[in-house]
């Protein structure tokens, strides 16, 4: 077995930290939601969010798209590890969660001021919502991965 | 990076590579179910008891066993000495390659 004060063992040990955070990362990304269901409510919301502004009150019944995503959740957690809440957050609060979580807000105020008038402004504007949400999303969801790979090597309690 | 509350230690018992991995795997989460961690670490479920007994007797590993829909299931979670055994380890890792 290796011994821990041989320094030229130090390969070793960075090999070992790499693989420590491979499988951290990998368990994390196995009990966290499913890319496909992430791609799905940023979609749904885009679509929402468009109609909701564009055609009010006949699209609220779109909301009634949220359930299968409900029910597609509730499913796929059934199934999975439990993740452990953060303890220490730090990279959470003040790093690029933080301010993806802002540019978030940013983007949906910003998105209000587009007044669609017509099916093509319509269709674009779910585009650019679709695809400025799910670069976000994927940044938020990266940033939230990583925090909690640092929070399962070095917290305890 | 985070700072570490666990002091470094050391710890035989983990630094085996596949009990080094299923507590890597077992650290994001509260609990993992057997078939899960089976799957993710790529072993053999013979091999998986094998070292989750080595764990559970030094009291680094909870293992519950319960009944859902007439299925039964092994759930596997870190303890808190188990927690902070790790956690010690991989701060030791971190000197080693720091030293």
């Amino acid at each position: 077995m290796t011994s821990p004060k041989d320094p030229q063992h130090k390969d070793h040990a960075a090999k070992l930290l790499q693989s420590v955070e491979h499988e951290t990362e990998q368990m994390v990304k196995a009990s966290g939601n499913p890319r496909g269901l992430l791609t799905s409510v940023v979609a749904v919301s885009a679509v929402v969010f468009t109609l909701f502004q564009a055609y009010p009150p006949q699209a609220y019944w779109m909301a009634l798209l949220y359930l299968p995503l409900i029910a597609w959740y509730v499913l796929a957690q059934s199934s999975r590890a439990k993740p452990r809440p953060l303890i220490n957050t730090p990279s959470l609060q003040t790093g690029a969660y933080a301010g993806y979580f802002i540019l978030c807000i940013l983007l949906i105020n910003c998105l209000r001021f587009w007044d669609a008038t017509n099916i093509e402004e319509v269709l674009a504007k779910i585009v650019v919502t679709f695809i400025s949400g799910m670069f976000l999303v994927t940044k938020m969801q990266a940033a939230y991965n990583k925090a909690r790979v640092e929070d399962g090597n070095d917290q305890v309690n | 990076m985070i700072k570490s509350t666990s002091k470094a230690q050391f710890d035989e018992l983990i630094h085996a590579p596949l009990r080094l991995r299923i507590c890597a795997n077992l650290t994001p989460v509260e609990w993992a179910q057997f078939s899960h961690l089976k799957q993710n670490l790529g072993v053999a479920d013979s091999v998986l008891s094998k070292h989750l007994k080595q764990l559970g007797d030094a009291g680094y590993v909870d293992i519950e066993r319960f009944t859902k829909l007439g299925r039964s299931h092994v759930r596997v979670s870190l303890t808190t000495a188990g927690r902070r055994a790790y956690v010690g380890h991989v701060a030791a890792l971190r000197e080693i390659t720091a030293g």
